[in-house]
């Protein structure tokens, strides 16, 4: 050296301080009397990039050099066994990877060999003793390269006989085909699969590292070196160094605990990261290499950055795996590869542990459309909800009835919270979610649920809907109101996503009986239509036409109820020329209930018998468009005093009623009630009896003795059956009851009224006349405040009132 | 297995190596070395089939082996500045033991468990590292801290910082020095 190293860097750093333009000039003024430390330098400033290159390649060559100066290799042409070595396809630190094809000509097969150095072989617990198991265990799986066969060489070299795999890395395979996050996953669960297999064959891997599993030109996984690596670290675990892959070894490899089913579930936790995320876990961290392995997966948790883009599931199933305790990761494979289905068919991961609000989310996310469906099942389930079509026509008493009644049975309540736990049965386990916990927990958990703003309206129709299914009238208008709000703060582009939304509304103001309220929305449902130019000739259009001519019959405006869905008939017709769907049933059915309210029999018969023979063919007899049609025909031929023609189509309705919603159902009582009351217009008191009482078993097993306008019906048309065939101690057991029940605020006038009129009839008959007169004149006064003057009903209270009157000053009562 | 004594001890020098007890780290080198020199060789079978194994991967394993499992050593910079001393030391020696043998044969004809004590390098790499030891020498002979940022850096891949805790020096002294070392002994080298 001709320079003192203090000078040369003191020059060199100086001269790195001034632009790169300058530092020639520096140099020449600085350097002028030493051109060699100005040369030095010179070459110093261009050596960064080359010197770093030089010094990783020195590494890689002292490396290079540990390890295969002692195992040469060997050239093409050498015989192992029944084989021809043709290439030299691998080389790791410690074994050679060979090409090679059978040599005696017997039939074309490539293998590909793998030897060891002698010193593997030696002891009780050699790798070729464990390859032997290997072979012995006879592993035949799609995803596990085949063990042909192992032996040594004269010189003591250890070979392994393999199927040769012309394929692809799985992580090589995965980045280069860019595959999907589902696909990666779905290769994942091949081998997954490959090493539960070996599990059931108490066969461990223990070193499933991306290099192990290739993948086929075809696609197929194949795991390599099964049993060899279990058998390379037996054989050298007693120097106290562990002869894994340290990157992905479990912590117990390290600390030569025992090595389990588990260990390879850490390792699988590895491989699963690296397929995610294109690294092993803690890989991306520089800090970390300065810390030992153990330090790493204490660490784990907090290095998750390189988890980014990958869900929390998968987070927490990674996580599970890689736990430092086995006892705390799957207890097998088979537990890892249930979970990451799970995950994949959105069912809730058991590695989160965190509770309700997730399995919620889960369940919305996997059954938006069965959340939809549930609602529909469980309204047609529900005690006096309107929703279905076919149940809210059949008559204004019943759909009154029907929207007053708060009460959600127990026995619905829990047939829709086992529909929804049936999406997840491990979970229901002593859960006792209600129903109304569950919709508030999923509703609370879709506000901040991640989605389009699309699904996110959608999910909160969803919920609005479902409430109103439910009954639970007051949280549905908070929650449609909600999801209107969000979808205008959202500014999501009128949808049909966003009018389902508005209708929903209307729905819920139609329910409330806030009709006008209702009409409003429906008529923005339209308007919404013509913004978006939506087609008219689309079953989603005809709904709403119907659910609006609905809604006009309602409130008694026929001629626009009339022309509206005839104008949605004339769609449907163009829409199906062949007039085979139901949806026409539906409109043919609501056209009848029209001309049924109007008082035009003729017409309301000609196009319910239409709509009945539609739901007939379709949809066969045991469904309840058939059951609607015919209790409306029923109706309306009683309306026209043809009792006969009613009792035919009322006849039939009780099987089928039973038939679409079981023995005990409400509608199977109303549906007994109708045919009961049917009988008792005719006089034919027996048969009255028979139907009556069924639809009073039925009512108070639903109900109980709680108060309920359905039940107070059935009692007075009980009443009345006893009162017209003299059975007064009968007629009083049940009038007891229905003047109980109708002090409750839930029974509405309507009903009190006929109960009071049954009770005067009652009392009269018994010859109590005091009482008799005072309950006709309360049903008098209330029957004034709903009634007209010239009404039958109010006659008949004011001839019995003066009736009793007479009675009393002839017999000179007080 | 482990040998927990030797761990306590290391344990103590590494202590006072973190007090600058320059003392400390000449009685910790003989552990360290011996230890790297076992593992240089056994430590390959853990990596077969893996091309991240190198020098820094044996001073990791010899970390892991010695370090026992109590967490005792806050600073793990001393115990690589010290590794990475032995780790030169031991690839000289073996580089020298190479080229002096022109048997060659040692390997294939010594006992096994002599084997396990030797590291075996190829001829050329044996060159290039006496070569290497060489020009670092010079280094050293002027600022002996020029031979401690190599060791560190190159046998022993420690980053900047963590060099520089080891060394007590700044993180821009070492990126400083690190950097002259590095391309004056690669442009007399190549």
């Amino acid at each position: 050296m001709d320079y003192s190293l203090e000078l040369l860097e003191k020059v060199y750093t100086d001269c790195l301080d001034k632009p790169e333009g300058e530092r020639l000039a520096f140099l020449e003024q600085t350097c002028s009397d030493n051109p060699h430390l100005k040369q030095t330098i010179i070459k110093l400033l261009d050596a960064d990039e080359p010197a770093d290159s030089f010094f990783k390649h020195f590494q890689k060559t002292i490396a290079g050099a540990i390890a295969s100066e002692k195992f040469p290799p060997w050239g093409p042409g050498t015989r192992v066994g029944k084989y021809t070595i043709s290439k030299l396809i691998g080389k790791g630190g410690m074994s050679n990877v060979y090409l090679a094809e059978r040599s005696d000509g017997e039939f074309e097969q490539k293998v590909a060999i793998k030897c060891l150095p002698p010193e593997v072989v030696i002891g009780k617990h050699s790798a070729f003793d464990k390859a032997e198991q290997q072979l012995l265990a006879k592993l035949q799986h799609p995803s596990i390269a085949n063990l042909y066969d192992a032996g040594k060489t004269d010189d003591g070299i250890a070979y392994f006989i393999m199927e040769y795999i012309d394929g692809d890395r799985v992580d090589q395979y995965t980045e280069e085909r860019k595959l999907s996050q589902r696909n990666r996953l779905s290769l994942f669960l091949h081998v997954a699969e490959a090493v539960a297999y070996a599990h059931r064959h108490l066969i461990l891997h223990l070193d499933l590292k991306a290099s192990n599993v290739m993948v086929t030109k075809s696609g197929q996984v194949k795991l390599l070196d099964f049993g060899i690596s279990t058998a390379l670290n037996d054989s050298n675990v007693q120097d106290g160094v562990f002869h894994g892959t340290p990157q992905i070894a479990a912590p117990e490899q390290f600390t030569n605990e025992p090595v389990t089913m588990a260990t390879d579930v850490y390792q699988l936790g590895s491989l699963l990261h690296q397929l995610l995320t294109g690294k092993l876990p803690g890989d991306d961290n520089e800090k970390l290499k300065g810390i030992t392995r153990r330090d790493i997966s204490f660490n784990m948790s907090s290095e998750k950055k390189s988890l980014g883009s990958v869900s929390f599931e998968l987070r927490a199933i990674i996580d599970q795996c890689l736990a430092l305790k086995p006892s705390d990761r799957y207890a097998s494979v088979y537990e890892l590869t249930k979970d990451i289905k799970n995950f994949l068919t959105h069912y809730p991961v058991n590695a989160v542990k965190d509770g309700r609000t997730y399995i919620i989310n889960r369940f919305v996310r996997r059954n938006r459309a069965a959340i939809l469906s549930a609602a529909i099942v469980a309204v047609s389930l529900l005690t006096g909800t309107v929703l279905s079509l076919w149940q809210a026509g059949i008559a204004r008493e019943q759909r009154d009835r029907a929207i007053k009644n708060e009460q959600v049975t127990a026995a619905t309540k829990n047939f829709l919270l086992d529909m929804f736990m049936a999406a997840h049965p491990s979970k229901s386990k002593g859960d006792t979610l209600t129903v109304f916990e569950f919709l508030d927990m999923g509703y609370e958990q879709s506000a901040t649920y991640d989605a389009s703003p699309e699904i996110k309206l959608e999910m909160l129709t969803t919920f609005g809907k479902l409430y109103r299914s439910l009954g639970d009238y007051k949280k549905s208008g908070t929650v449609l109101d909600s999801a209107l709000a969000y979808a205008r703060r959202a500014d999501i582009p009128v949808a049909t996503s966003y009018i389902q939304a508005v209708e929903q509304l209307a729905l819920y103001q139609r329910d409330l009986g806030n009709y006008d309220s209702a009409r409003t929305l429906f008529s923005n449902v339209m308007q919404l239509y013509d913004e978006i130019k939506y087609p008219h000739l689309d079953s989603n259009y005809t709904a709403s036409l119907k659910y609006l001519a609905y809604l006009l019959k309602m409130q008694n405006q026929f001629d626009s109820s009339l022309l509206i869905v005839k104008q949605a008939i004339a769609l449907e017709e163009a829409l199906w020329p062949e007039r085979n769907n139901l949806k026409l049933a539906e409109s043919y059915y609501i056209l009848g209930t029209i001309y049924k309210d109007q008082g035009m029999y003729d017409e309301a018969v000609t196009y319910l018998s239409k709509s009945l023979s539609l739901c007939e063919t379709l949809m066969g007899t045991n469904y309840p468009g058939t059951l609607a049609n015919l209790n409306t025909i029923s109706f309306v031929y009683q309306q026209a005093s043809k009792h006969d023609s009613a009792l035919t189509y009322s006849q039939r309705t009780p099987r089928i009623a039973v038939k679409v919603f079981g023995t005990n159902h409400s509608e199977t009582a109303t549906t007994f009630a109708n045919l009961g009351k049917l009988y008792l217009s005719l006089k034919q008191y027996d048969s009255a009896y028979v139907h009556l009482s069924r639809a009073y078993r039925i009512r108070s097993k639903i109900y109980l003795s709680n108060p309920n306008i359905s039940t107070i019906i059935g009692l007075n048309n009980l009443i009345e059956v006893f009162n017209s065939t003299g059975q007064e101690d009968s007629a009083r057991y049940y009038l007891n009851k229905a003047l109980e029940m109708s002090r409750s605020e839930r029974i509405q006038d309507r009903q009190r009224v006929i109960t009071y009129k049954l009770a005067g009839d009652l009392l009269k008959l018994s010859g109590k006349y005091d009482s008799a007169l005072y309950y006709y004149q309360q049903s008098l006064t209330t029957s004034s405040n709903m009634m007209k003057d010239d009404d039958p009903r109010i006659t008949y209270l004011q001839e019995q009132i003066q009736q009793l009157d007479s009675l009393k000053s002839v017999k000179g009562l007080p | 297995m482990i040998n927990a004594s030797v761990s306590d001890e290391l344990t103590q020098y590494l202590i006072r190596i973190g007090k600058g007890d320059v003392e400390a780290s000449r009685l910790a080198f003989p552990h360290i070395y011996s230890e790297l020199q076992r593992l240089a060789r056994s430590v390959r079978f853990k990596f077969y089939g893996n091309d991240t194994f190198n020098t820094t991967a044996i001073i990791h394993e010899a970390y892991l082996k010695l370090s026992n499992q109590d967490g005792q050593w806050q600073n793990s910079s001393h115990f690589y500045c010290v590794a990475a001393k032995a780790m030169r030391q031991v690839l000289l020696n073996a580089a020298r033991a190479k080229k002096t043998s022109k048997r060659g044969g040692l390997v294939e004809h010594a006992p096994l468990e002599e084997y396990h004590n030797f590291i075996v390098l190829s001829e050329a790499t044996s060159e290039k590292l006496i070569d290497f030891e060489d020009l670092l020498h010079k280094l050293e002979q002027q600022d002996e801290v020029y031979g401690r940022i190599v060791e560190c850096r190159f046998f022993a891949g420690m980053s900047i910082d963590d060099t520089a805790i080891a060394l007590k020096i700044s993180p821009a002294t070492v990126k400083r020095k690190w950097q002259l070392a590095r391309n004056w002994l690669y442009i007399h080298l190549s």
